[in-house]
């Protein structure tokens, strides 16, 4: 096997969880999978006390640090469009099989779609096998990356959501945690149209 | 209009990511001056009763594509992971190359290179001359440091004047930064691009391209000659995509040429015209290693002491201030004894600082480097020593050995210089490198 980030040739340690195929193929190597770090635990309700935003976001989880390595990697899957990358991250979103709530990836706009070809989100969840749902739909065409802070979080409203939605209790997925305007965004229109619970679970945070 | 056209001869270019409008390229398209191509070929072949079809991507000829479901086509589509640091191909992207009225070269060549070839070099050049003139490959087998950049100037220099489009190509970045600045010396008035991953932006149109293996991906029936130099270098021994590349890159019944002091099996093989060099420019002997035993030298690094004949040798070289290299076979290990060594910096090919950490010690700002198989070749550096660290593990192959052999005694100064193979046992390709080294050595002047 190849590692899918550095292309070298690596060996799986073998175990008895791949050996019955409990466990996917590991697809980087193990020095690669080293530089990953775990993302530390911050506040982020703090940047949004005293905005309408305010207590949308009930409860926040992110995997990765935002580290130089990761932000070679993103750029490799979202920018030069690696599909194949989102297998490696399929491990740290199986646990979402015994998940309760309603699963929602951030979508993207649909012109945005096309130009990527790829909605980065829901290949993620894709690639570990989890079912989800997509109440929202993206109403505005901008990129978050371009902008400074200040206009982020008193930009409009990006998301619409269907009226109905199945369950009360909601974890919104997203590949990246930067000022949480995505997230605050979507969380605040669910809970419009009826959410009691919004979580969220990115894959890297800043 | 001029612009693209000199831009887009021979070059595949993705249609996204050209420098140019997209109303420029699209009216040049519909004026049939430039031929949009599908990204990825598919063709079906037959075998017996059974039809297949392959696919593969247009500009790196890479044939295992990953599919995935694609927004844009709506459905199954395929993309090459291959060379997607270039842009990533699919099978819906369109790569774009310059069919309309051809370029005509007349650009002014002045050859500014007045140094005189030695005989040998002499006698080479005039037989790859011979060779190229009749278009048949030719093998440049020429020692380290016999020279082998200068006897190509005056055969350049001749295409050149002719007209036609030349192409360097290397695999290794490193060669392509050392041999750039001496063509651009030799050649003041001719139009030259450097092309490397990273490369700055080049406009118009290169009469002379120097280039990694790696950029040619990025051409098409462009070259009019093309060398390839150290053909026998990772990553070209082992990456068949960099022989589709350079063969891709030609016109399409140019013969290549090569260029190399460790010509591999194959080469040899297939190609019949041959130059041999056995003697470096400045016509003394090649200095050849001496072997040295290192016993468990992994242990004692691991555990934090420096080995005593290593620690003996680069006191020496240090006390009578030679400048002097230590090769490793692997990053790890290399990164655990650089914590025996004070002040003493070490490269490898992730390095980013590897540029310049070659300058310090050339500027003798450091007193030596600790260095992987990376610098194995193209560096020239006055009176340095070499030590190889681990000689008998397995990637110190011969032609790695004999080129490391060759980074000592290059200027006429100073032609001698200690290299030292420390090994934990001796390996067959220790031996060979050193018997290959002597026979050259025997060869009658």
């Amino acid at each position: 096997m190849n590692c899918l980030i550095c292309s070298n040739e690596f060996i799986e340690k073998p175990s008895w969880s791949s050996l019955f195929m409990i466990k996917q193929p590991q697809v980087i190597c193990d020095k690669c999978k080293d530089k990953f770090e775990q993302a530390k635990m911050k506040d982020y309700r703090e940047d949004w006390e005293g905005t309408m935003f305010e207590g949308s976001l009930d409860s926040l989880t992110s995997i990765y640090s935002y580290n130089e390595f990761m932000k070679d990697v993103l750029h490799q899957y979202k920018f030069l469009q690696d599909v194949e990358l989102a297998k490696i991250f399929r491990d740290d979103f199986a646990h979402l099989e015994s998940e309760t709530a309603m699963i929602v990836p951030i979508p993207m706009h649909p012109e945005k779609l096309k130009e990527r070809t790829f909605a980065q989100v829901d290949e993620l969840l894709m690639a570990a096998n989890i079912p989800f749902s997509q109440p929202l739909q993206k109403t505005m065409n901008t990129t978050q990356g371009k902008k400074s802070k200040l206009e982020r979080t008193q930009s409009e409203i990006l998301f619409s959501a269907t009226e109905n939605i199945a369950r009360k209790s909601i974890l919104l997925i997203d590949d990246l945690y930067t000022t949480g305007t995505t997230l605050h965004h979507a969380a605040y229109i669910l809970k419009q149209v009826g959410a009691t619970k919004v979580s969220a679970l990115t894959l890297m945070r800043v | 209009m001029n612009e693209i056209q000199e831009f887009l001869t021979g070059r595949m270019w993705l249609r996204e990511h050209t420098p140019f409008s997209r109303e420029d390229i699209d009216n040049e398209i519909n004026q049939g001056n430039i031929t949009p191509y599908p990204g990825i070929q598919s063709s079906v072949k037959s075998l017996f009763a059974f039809t297949y079809q392959t696919n593969s991507c247009r500009r790196c000829g890479n044939q295992q594509l990953t599919p995935f479901n694609c927004a844009k086509c709506d459905g199954q589509c395929l993309y090459c992971r291959n060379c997607i640091r270039m842009g990533r191909i699919s099978r819906c992207t369109e790569l774009i190359t310059w069919t309309g009225p051809f370029l005509e070269i007349n650009q002014k060549v002045v050859f500014a290179w007045n140094g005189t070839l030695t005989l040998h070099q002499q006698r080479a050049s005039d037989e790859l001359m011979r060779s190229v003139k009749s278009n048949e490959s030719h093998l440049i087998h020429a020692v380290c440091g016999a020279g082998k950049t200068e006897l190509l100037f005056l055969v350049i220099a001749k295409i050149l004047k002719e007209g036609k489009r030349v192409c360097v190509a290397t695999p290794r970045t490193d060669v392509v930064l050392e041999l750039a600045p001496r063509f651009k010396k030799a050649f003041p008035e001719t139009e030259i691009h450097v092309l490397y991953g990273g490369a700055p932006d080049q406009k118009g149109f290169a009469q002379l391209i120097i280039a990694t293996t790696h950029q040619l991906y990025r051409f098409e029936d462009a070259f009019d000659v093309i060398f390839v130099d150290e053909a026998d270098a990772f990553p070209y021994s082992i990456d068949t995509s960099l022989e589709f590349a350079v063969n891709k890159a030609k016109k399409i019944d140019t013969a290549v040429h090569y260029i190399t002091a460790t010509p591999s099996k194959d080469l040899l093989r297939e190609v019949n015209n041959r130059s041999v060099i056995s003697s470096r420019f400045h016509g003394h002997p090649l200095p050849v290693p001496r072997f040295d035993s290192l016993w468990n030298y992994t242990k004692q690094i691991k555990k934090g002491k420096c080995p005593s004949k290593l620690k003996a040798w680069s006191d020496e070289k240090m006390n009578n201030l030679e400048p002097f290299l230590i090769f490793f076979p692997t990053i790890d290990l290399m990164m655990q004894a650089s914590s025996l060594f004070e002040n003493i910096p070490s490269v490898h090919a992730e390095d980013p600082q590897r540029k310049d950490k070659v300058l310090m010690l050339r500027n003798k700002q450091v007193p030596g480097l600790l260095t992987t198989t990376i610098l194995e070749r193209g560096i020239t550096i006055e009176n340095l020593q070499v030590a190889v660290v681990g000689t008998d593990e397995s990637i110190f192959s011969s032609s790695a050995l004999i080129q490391i052999c060759g980074r000592v005694g290059r200027s006429s100064e100073f032609p001698t210089g200690d290299i030292v193979f420390f090994h934990h046992g001796i390996s067959n390709e220790m031996d060979e490198a050193k018997y290959l080294i002597e026979d050259h050595n025997k060869v009658k002047k």
